[in-house]
């Protein structure tokens, strides 16, 4: 059912996936606030990539969806955001990424903070050896219930 | 406000292959929020949704994976003199809601996870825990008399 795609794709939470901006060089999350079409908007250079077509810009939209940039006001504000956003991410997440986007409302303004953090494979061998080490620690004190952990993995 | 947990914890040691113990994790958060002006004040109305997703196994343990989302809305009036006090304005709140957030995951959704599964696993075999049990009940017993 192709034409639920879009309802579903909206109402349900997916993790956000990163990609780096051409102009510089930054991480950036993107979500359906920054998209149009397959491009997306880097919140660092305020650009869309890949580029729009010249077609798809028609108009000046400044509300969110299709080629939506916010006006020169609320987009200074984007700025300072994302500045703010990426000092606290560094504080609190020491990593990670973060993208600020913002549009414009008729009666105000709209934005998302978005926050990234993984943690990717940790090496096996190191697991392993550190629980045997435990394992062996524990024995020799004459605690010895280790209760079998990581034994198998050992060696 | 929603939040869905699933708890996936099998114990399958042929899906896992020797050399293959790994812990993986993301938390994702997405804070959308409105700002209306008004006079000297401003309207933030916030949806925040944590997505977190936690695995780990290894042969002795088997797999494990712990995942799932949780969304929470608030609305607040602040003051604001220029544009520099939204970005304040914005900051607070989403600092405020990521901590609340966060501790709820904490303290309320792995608390609780931690709890179920420490009943229903031990690491140690049953008879080892019931000899240690009766032990126990002896050694106090003996203390009574």
């Amino acid at each position: 059912m192709p034409d639920l795609t879009e309802d579903l794709l909206s109402s349900v939470d997916q993790p956000l996936s990163i990609r780096r901006c051409a102009q510089t060089g930054r991480d950036y999350l993107l979500c359906d606030y920054n998209r149009d079409g397959d491009s997306y908007r880097s919140p660092w250079s305020g650009e869309f990539e890949p580029a729009l077509e010249q077609g798809s810009e028609g108009g000046a939209e400044d509300g969110a969806g299709e080629g939506a940039v916010p006006s020169e006001r609320v987009r200074k504000m984007e700025v300072r955001a994302n500045e703010a956003f990426d000092v606290y991410r560094e504080l609190y997440y020491e990593g990670g990424v973060s993208s600020v986007y913002f549009w414009n409302l008729d009666d105000g303004f709209a934005g998302v903070v978005l926050l990234k953090k993984g943690m990717f494979l940790i090496p096996t061998s190191g697991v392993a050896r550190g629980m045997g080490v435990e394992e062996e620690r524990s024995q020799e004190r004459g605690l010895g219930n280790g209760g079998g952990m990581g034994i198998e993995e050992r060696g | 406000m929603e939040a869905e947990w699933g708890l996936r914890n099998g114990v399958n040691r042929d899906t896992v292959a020797p050399q293959n113990s790994k812990s993986l994790g993301s938390w994702d958060s997405i804070h959308v929020f409105e700002a209306i002006d008004r006079a000297r004040t401003a309207h933030y109305k916030l949806t925040s949704t944590v997505i977190l997703s936690l695995s780990t196994g290894n042969e002795a343990l088997g797999e494990m994976d712990l995942s799932g989302n949780m969304t929470r809305q608030i609305e607040a009036d602040l003051p604001v003199d220029d544009d520099t006090s939204h970005i304040a304005n914005i900051g607070k709140l989403v600092e405020d809601m990521e901590l609340k957030m966060r501790n709820l995951l904490q303290e309320v959704y792995f608390g609780k996870a931690k709890d179920v599964v420490g009943d229903l696993r031990s690491v140690q075999s049953l008879t080892e825990t019931e000899r240690e049990k009766s032990a126990h009940r002896e050694m106090i017993d003996s203390m009574k008399r």
